[in-house]
Order: C-alpha cells, then structure tokens, then sequence
C-alpha cells in the first residue's frame, strides 16, 4: 500500500479506532496484522520471502547471544550476514554482476554471446531497509549493546512495523522495540501534530515532486532533444523532487508514528542549506549514513586507522552508499563523487586549511553543496553513464534544441514555499510561527485543504510510487 | 464564537483548496477541468462547444497530447465559417468531434477542400460534440443548418446514444433536474473546487470497488478456479501446482509487451450472431425528423455506423460479431427498412493494418478508449471521401 493513496487514508480510518480500544498486547497484534496487510498490498509475493529475513535474524540473534564461545557466534553472525545480503544481492545486484560479467567476456573476446543472461526478478519492496535494519539488530546482539527480544513475534513487529517498513527511516531496535512496550493513549494533541507532519509530508510529494517528475520526464527520456538550459533546470528540478519524495515518505512515516504514538526520528535536516559536502550527508537520509558509520565505516577501522587508510575508509562507506541505491555504474559514481569531495573536505580540516573558505559568506557554501550535490543527482537519475554523459555535454556546450516547459508556476510556487519553510525552521522562526495565536486558528484548516486536495488526486489518478522504494 | 469560528474554518478550507489546485493544477483533474473549458451550456441541448477555444489537452496517463481549438460559431477547427463555399457536415458525437486528435488530425477536418467531380471545392464543418444523442443532434441541426450552406451531411449514430437519450430527456423532462444540471455545469466550470469535487465523487465509488470488492471477487474467483470440479473458462490456474508456479512468476519483472501489437481476445468474446439490443423510440423519431430536416433543406444525408470498441473491430477481422456492436447491428436494420443511405463502417476493418501489413486494429483505437487515433481517423476518412465522392456527384 501506498502512503500517497486513497487506500491508506481508508487503512488508517479503519485502523485507529481499533488501535486505541485494545490493551498493550492486542495493541502489538492490532499493528502486526496491519503492517502485514499494508505490506502485502503491494506484494503479496514477497511476505513468505520478508519472513525468512526474519526468522534468520531472531534466531542467529538469540544465538549469538546465547552462546558463549566467539567461534560459534561468529559463525552465526557471519551466517546471518550471508543469508541477509545473500537475498539483497540475488534480488538486487545479481543482474548487474551478470551484466559486467557478459561486458568483460565479451570484451576479452572470451565469450561474445548477445543473448540476455539476466534473472529479471523484481526488487522486493523495502528489501534494502529491512536488510540493514536486520543486519543492525544482528550486529548490536553480537557488539553486546541490545538484548535479543525472545518472542519471534515482538521482534518481527520491529521490522514489519508499517510507517517505517518500506522505505524507512532504517531504524534502530534500541529506537523503537521498547516503545512498543507501552501502551499508546489516544491524544488529540498527539493527532494534529502527526496529521501536520503527514500534511507536509503530502506537500512535498504530491504538490512538489509528483509534478517535477512529470514535467522533467520528457528531458531525460531524450535530452538531446532539449536545449541546455531545459536539461539544466531538468537537473536542477531532478535534485528538488528527489529531496521532496524522500523526504516527504519520511514526513508521512514520522506523522503516521507520531498519531499511533511512537517517535520516529528524523531522516531528513534540510539537507540543501548545508555548508558542506559532508554536512549534506549528516543531513541527508540521516538513518542510512548513521547505519553506515556504525556498521560500515567502524567496522572498518574508522579514524582509528592511519590518515590515508581513515580517508579511504571515508571514501569507501560512501560509495557502498551510492551503491546501495541501486545496481548501476550511476550509482557507484554517484557514491564516488559525492566521496571524493567529502574526503577532500576533511583532508582540509586535518591540515586546517578550511580557515582559507571561512571568510566566504554562508550563501555561497551552500550554493557549493548544493551544486556539488545536484551534479552527483545527474547520475543518479539517469539510466547509464552514457545517457548521464549525453546531458552533461548538452548543458556544458551550451546546445540548442527544443526548450521544455519546466519552469512553470505550478513549480515555482511550492518550490519558494518550500524553501521559505526550511529557511525559517533552519534560523528557528518556524517555531515562533507555529507558537503564534493565528497559526493555531489556521492550521487545522490548512491541514484539512492538503488533505482534501491530496485526497482528491489520489481518487482521480493511481498514485504515482515514491522514488526510493526502488532501493 | 465556537460556530462561528467554525463557519470562518470551512470557508477557510473552500478557499485554501481553491487556492491551491488552481496554483497546482494536478495533471488528472486540470484534464477535465480543460474539457470544461471548452463546453458550454446550452439551454436547447444541454451542451455545446464554446467558441473561439484554443487549448492543448494532455491526457494525464500521457495517452495523448492534442491541440483542441473552436470557430467563432464553436465547431471544431479554427476554420472561419465560409457560407460562400458549398459545405460538408459531419455531425455526430465525440467520435465525430475527434476526442484524442488535434483539429486537423479529424476525418471531419481531413475533408476540406473536398473536390467533387464538376470541380466545386466544399468546406468541411465538424458539428460534432461529445456525449450526443440523435435528440440533440436534431436540436442542434434545426438550430445551426439555417446559418450554413451544408450540401452534404454525414451523421455517425452511436453505441452509447441509448444512453446519451435516457441522460438527456432526463434533464430535458424534468425542470428541477434541468437545473441542477445547469448550476452543477457552471459551477464545475468556474471553480475548480466544485469540478475536482464531482469528478472525485463519480471515482469515489469505482475506487472502493476496484481496493475491496474487486479483491475479494478475484480471491473467490481464483478458489472456485481451484476447488470446484467443473473447471470453469478464462481461470488463470485450476490447481494448486500451478498456482504455485503463476506465483512464483511473480518474482519476476513483467515483459513489456510491443507497442502496437494485436489485440488478443477470449474466444468467447466473439460470437457469430448478434442479439437485438434495445433502443429507445426517441432514436428512431430523431433519425426520421433528421431525414426529414436535410430533406427540406435539400441536404443529401449519408448515415455511418462506426465500431468504436477495439472488440468490435477484432471480432470483425474474424468475421464474427461482437456484443458491443448490437445497437449498430439493431440500428442497421431500421435503415434498411427506412431505405436510407449509410455505410456500415464495421465492414471495412479488413483495412485496419498496422505498419507490418498484419490485420491489427490497435494502431486505430486510443488505449483503453473508445475514440479513433490519428490512423483510425484517417481510416473513417478514406471511407467517407469516397462516399462523398459517390453521393457528390
């Protein structure tokens, strides 16, 4: 199921009043057969395949803490890793080593069959987070900082809990087992505060990315076709909506937690008004770059290392990023560049030569990480390096062709509106909005307008999917 | 106070919606919201086209891009009405009027400057509009043939004017309803709020069938398939082996089927007799009083039965019938029994060939829609241009 559908807004009606009637027990089961149906909406095929992740991870988990001597526990762990990543790389990544495996051969002249030698299965919704999110249960039994829950189903609540199931935030079984333990109060407070963070959320989908994606579409598909400043704004348009789909799933997930009574943290800190590469990164899709420092970048040596093997550790936690969006040379490069500026960053801290950028003014850092960013978000976009390379030439040589109709009112407004937002929770006058007498007359019938404007869309048309449930 | 602040709320939340799709304008509803642009109410056939329109129409699924453009007397085309020039007249609903074509893609269109054989060169007017009924199209005609200089007129009857008659005299009959439907027209036509509000209405209910119904239909559909003796047609697996299997195919990414490919229908889709399907007397009075207005007018009329439904036309290449051509079928015979002229379009899907000579009749319907595209118009057209040719004597 989809948050940005018609069908949620049923499943949510429906589910509360039952929520809020049960004890903490029947609570758990009421949002265990919730999240299972939510989830099986959208495949009903891959439940039988979720559950194998699960029942791998509870019982190598309990395992591993159990036993005593470190060679079992690293086999259990190493055989939890290998059966987790094992699913994520047969769905995810077989196909594209098949694909290199088919170019080496054939350029070797090896081997020069034509013929596809892909599996062409379907990437199991979620299966990139619930991975990691099973991979860091394991990992934290293993480091000793978490007891294993010893119910399969207390555990597999944690993983299938529906706000966050699909595509995140990957949280954390110390951020969120033990708020299952409760039981949730209804809260009027609680609601409009949840319905506010699921309206924003909707903006930034619906009003914001759904129409981008729908009026760049034509560029990428053809980009020579286009002009250079149409492939420009393609471009920079591309970078908002992916910011705002992501960031808006995110919203939707915190809201809906927040209205059933959890906290979700947040994934998102307005990442385009950093100052840096790097700080985008802390900013950006927060759960994933927190799991790859603790699991990916400790694990191997951190800054506990010499310098060059801290800044190769650096780069590489952050091309394992890139390649976890996906299984395609963009996404590599994607990591790769967005590595390179952030180890040459810190290269400049060590030796403290950022003091020569500090009289730079504040815009003009941001403006640097968000073109560093937007340039990266070429690749990611794009199907291959070739088509990415074909943009690129068409914006640097200043060519002609058709000029697309991207910058129309339709985006401008949200777009401003949106940036206005986040620069005033950025410097913290949102708050003294929010806190003002005529906020709190306004604001239930700003919420009620996005939800029937939301609403109404999602009845006309099938609602188009979020962009990063393809990771 | 509490009222009134609730009162302030609600009105609050009309503006606000206002506001904020007519500043978004969401692709599905500014679809049909540009559709009422181009519509206009009228008190003696309820709609007509508005005048002097000038739109680019996106279907929001991407299933077409067309510029749709009126005349100053609203028909479709920019053309100015020339009475100097003997006219053709095609009338007809949003078949006719080419709904999914830009104006010069329309057979209507395709027929200007016709030359007949004395070498007179004829303006072609499309008098089309969507959702017609022959009542309207009388009503129309009476009103608009004394301003032009039709000399021929071609009139394309429809499968679904059973239900354009029933919606129309139901309006027309009743004061109240007359009303509403005038009101609930302008509304939708000046506020985006009332527009995206019906159209959300009339979706509202096909949605909740499609997410609850549908689903469970379909699981007790596929149990029967698998539990009941008596294999029953059309079941996607009878066993649970091969359930299995069509599950496991699930894993898999769908092939994307080639773009234009023929159609393929159940065997059953076809049949070799049609059944008589009613129609409403109102259609027969309106057909006669239509004869009679080109007859008085000196008018020569050539009618056209035309298979809308990709069914019908594939059914049709196998020279076999389909139940969704059984108004036209049933029309036919009326026409043989008043002797008028007509084409039985349904007879010429032998031509329907896509780009590799195949019989195919995809390329000529718009997906999931019962409107011609740029080929299928251009297939009326080379029909219809010989028949004038014929009559035009």
């Amino acid at each position: 199921m989809l948050f940005n559908s018609l069908q949620f807004f049923i499943f949510l009606i429906i589910l509360l009043p039952i929520y809020f009637n049960c004890n903490t027990e029947n609570q758990k089961r009421v949002l265990f057969w919730f999240s299972l149906y939510f989830y099986s909406c959208l495949k009903f095929v891959f439940v039988p395949l979720l559950f194998f992740s699960f029942l791998t991870t509870h019982f190598s988990s309990l395992g591993i803490y159990y036993i005593k001597e470190k060679l079992y526990r690293n086999l259990l762990l190493a055989f939890n890793l290998l059966v987790n990543l094992g699913i994520l790389f047969l769905f995810k990544y077989a196909d594209f080593i098949l694909s290199i495996e088919k170019d080496l051969l054939n350029s070797l002249g090896i081997f020069s069959n034509t013929t596809s030698h892909s599996l062409g299965l379907i990437l199991p919704l979620g299966i990139s987070f619930y991975t990691f999110q099973a991979i860091a249960y394991t990992v934290d039994v293993y480091r000793g900082k978490l007891i294993p829950e010893k119910k399969f189903f207390d555990f597999s609540l944690f993983l299938l809990f529906f706000p966050q199931l699909v595509a995140g935030p990957i949280m954390r079984a110390s951020e969120l087992i033990y708020q299952f333990k409760n039981k949730k109060v209804w809260n009027l407070d609680k609601f409009i505060i949840g319905i506010g963070i699921i309206c924003l959320g909707f903006f930034k989908k619906t009003i914001v990315a759904d129409p981008i994606a729908d009026l760049i579409q034509p560029i990428y598909a053809n980009p020579t076709y286009y002009d250079w400043a149409s492939n420009l704004t393609a471009l920079f348009l591309f970078t908002i909506q992916i910011y705002c789909d992501f960031a808006g799933y995110s919203d939707i997930a915190i809201g809906t937690g927040k209205i059933l009574g959890f906290d979700i943290p947040k994934n998102f800190e307005r990442p385009f008004l950093s100052t840096s590469v790097s700080m985008t990164w802390r900013r950006w899709h927060i759960s994933l770059s927190s799991w790859l420092r603790d699991y990916v970048y400790i694990s191997l040596g951190g800054n506990r290392v010499s310098p060059a093997r801290n800044m190769f550790n650096l780069f590489l936690t952050t091309v394992i990023g890139g390649f976890w969006h996906g299984a395609n040379w963009t996404f590599i490069i994607w990591g790769a560049i967005n590595g390179c500026f952030t180890v040459m960053e810190k290269y400049f801290i060590d030796n403290n030569w950022d003091r020569y950028f500090n009289f730079l003014p504040k815009p003009t850092k941001i403006l640097y990480s968000f073109l560093i960013f937007m340039s990266g978000a070429h690749f990611f976009r794009s199907d291959s390096v070739k088509t990415c390379i074909i943009s690129y030439k068409q914006i640097f040589s200043l060519s002609d062709g058709v000029s697309g109709d991207v910058l129309t009112l339709k985006i401008f407004i949200p777009v401003m509106l949106l940036v206005t937002y986040e620069i005033l929770e950025e410097y913290n006058i949102l708050v003294k909005i929010i806190n003002s007498e005529f906020y709190q007359f306004i604001k239930i019938p700003l919420y009620t307008s996005i939800l029937i404007v939301c609403l109404m869309i999602y009845t006309v048309v099938a609602s188009p999917q979020f962009y990063y449930f393809q990771f | 106070m509490k009222v009134i602040r609730f009162i302030l709320s609600i009105f609050i939340v009309l503006f606000l919606v206002e506001i904020i799709l007519r500043i978004i304008k969401p692709n599905a509803l500014e679809f049909y919201r540009l559709q009422k642009q181009f519509h206009t109410y009228n008190d003696d056939y309820l709609v007509d086209l508005e005048s002097d329109i000038d739109i680019r129409l996106k279907h929001f699924q991407g299933i077409f891009d067309i510029h749709f453009s009126t005349n100053e007397m609203g028909f479709r085309g920019t053309d100015k009405i020339n009475n100097l020039m003997p006219q053709i007249g095609c009338i007809g609903d949003s078949v006719t009027m080419g709904f999914g074509v830009s104006d010069e893609d329309t057979f209507c269109k395709k027929l200007n400057y016709f030359k007949d054989k004395q070498g007179n060169v004829y303006q072609s007017i499309n008098l089309g509009v969507d959702a017609y009924g022959p009542s309207a199209i009388e009503r129309k005609l009476k009103k608009q043939l004394p301003e032009l200089n039709i000399k021929l007129l071609l009139y394309f009857p429809s499968n679904g004017d059973d239900i354009d008659e029933y919606n129309f005299y139901s309006k027309m009959n009743n004061k109240l309803s007359k009303l509403l439907f005038k009101y609930q027209f302008l509304a939708a036509k000046y506020s985006y709020l009332f527009l995206a509000f019906k159209v959300t209405q009339e979706q509202l209910f096909f949605r909740f069938r499609e997410t609850f119904v549908f689903s469970i239909e379909n699981g007790i559909y596929n149990y029967k398939c698998i539990s009941s003796e008596k294999k029953q047609l059309n079941c996607p697996y009878t066993t649970y082996k091969e359930l299995y299997y069509s599950l496991l195919q699930d894993f898999k990414r769908p092939k994307k089927a080639p773009k234009d490919e023929p159609p393929h229908f159940e065997e059953n889709e076809c049949q070799k007799e049609n059944d008589e399907h009613p129609i409403p007397s109102s259609v027969y009075d309106s057909t006669r009083n239509i004869v009679q207005l080109a007859e008085k007018r000196k008018i020569k009329l050539v009618i056209f039965l035309a298979p809308i439904d990709i069914e019908t036309a594939y059914c049709s290449q196998l020279g076999l019938n389909h139940r969704l051509y059984n108004y036209s079928k049933t029309l036919k015979k009326f026409l043989v029994i008043e002797k008028l002229d007509f084409i039985d379009l349904n007879e010429y899907t032998y031509l329907m060939k896509d780009s590799q000579e195949r019989l195919n009749p995809r390329p000529y319907y718009i997906l999931g829609d019962g409107h011609y595209t740029k080929m299928g118009n251009n297939w009326v057209y080379e029909i219809i241009k010989n028949k004038a040719t014929e009559v035009l004597q």
